[in-house]
């Protein structure tokens, strides 16, 4: 029983791996890609430990996956704030498709003074 | 086949079909930033092989894997961001034979002209009021 619910959660686990590389795809600009990308690697990574200690039932997959968990949560959330800074430092195409960019206007302010 | 063994082949495409589009977008990406994006996918992609063949094949080795791809996924990320800060996009890129041979003897020239500029002021240290450097004012 336990390896049909873990199978079934890992399945939805990797779905959201391929709904982020269709959202990569498919989106236009360099934030909203970001958006995509960053669903699986924390609540995808989430469903997957959580399928992995279902199906091998062990307290060692348990910690194992919270191990995962934690330096996942250390360490993505430093990755994509970087990203994110050099999209909006390299002016790219991704500024012109943006409703308010508060960036932009701080930086006109600074060259005004 | 039980069913859980079907289940697990349905992942293991998905996951396959997730790498595949973000190799496209990694080919495709129009800019650097686009594809370190790619590269994240495809990081979640492997994390997704990598489970289903510890549960597939009964790998239970390769549990340290998944640790080590959590630890290293964003060393792609932060080197890439930090070198694409200064990335003027169109501007940059790698010139022909002829363009690159009309900018060697275009340097050799000013680099001629300059020797020529500090003989002479050598020859006549009293001209030698202004001053050698001009500031420049620098480009955006």
């Amino acid at each position: 029983m336990n390896e049909i619910v873990g199978s079934i959660i890992l399945a939805m686990g990797v779905l959201l791996a391929l709904i982020a590389a269709l959202g990569v795809v498919r989106l236009p600009d360099s934030y909203s890609r970001m958006h995509a990308s960053s669903k699986p690697q924390l609540l995808g990574l989430l469903m997957i430990c959580v399928g992995l200690s279902i199906e091998m039932w062990s307290w060692t997959w348990v910690v194992l996956g919270i191990v995962v968990l934690l330096f996942q949560v250390l360490t993505a959330s430093v990755g994509s704030h970087m990203v994110s800074r050099a999209i909006a430092r390299t002016r790219s195409e991704a500024h012109d498709s943006l409703v308010v960019n508060d960036l932009a206007q701080d930086r006109a302010e600074k060259i005004r003074r | 086949m039980t069913f859980p063994d079907v289940i697990h082949a349905v992942t293991a495409v998905m996951a396959s079909m997730a790498a595949l589009l973000a190799f496209y977008r990694l080919g495709v990406g129009s800019t650097m930033l686009d594809r370190v994006i790619a590269s994240e996918v495809l990081t979640s992609s492997a994390i997704g092989i990598i489970a289903v063949i510890i549960v597939w094949w009964k790998r239970p080795d390769l549990g340290v894997v998944l640790v080590i791809l959590s630890v290293t996924a964003f060393f792609t990320a932060v080197v890439v961001a930090r070198y694409a800060t200064h990335d003027r996009g169109k501007g940059q890129r790698i010139l022909s034979p002829e363009e690159a041979q009309a900018e060697k003897e275009k340097r050799e020239l000013e680099a001629f002209a300059a020797e020529q500029a500090e003989l002479e002021d050598s020859m006549n240290p009293t001209a030698a009021t202004e001053p050698l450097f001009e500031e420049v004012e620098e480009e955006e």
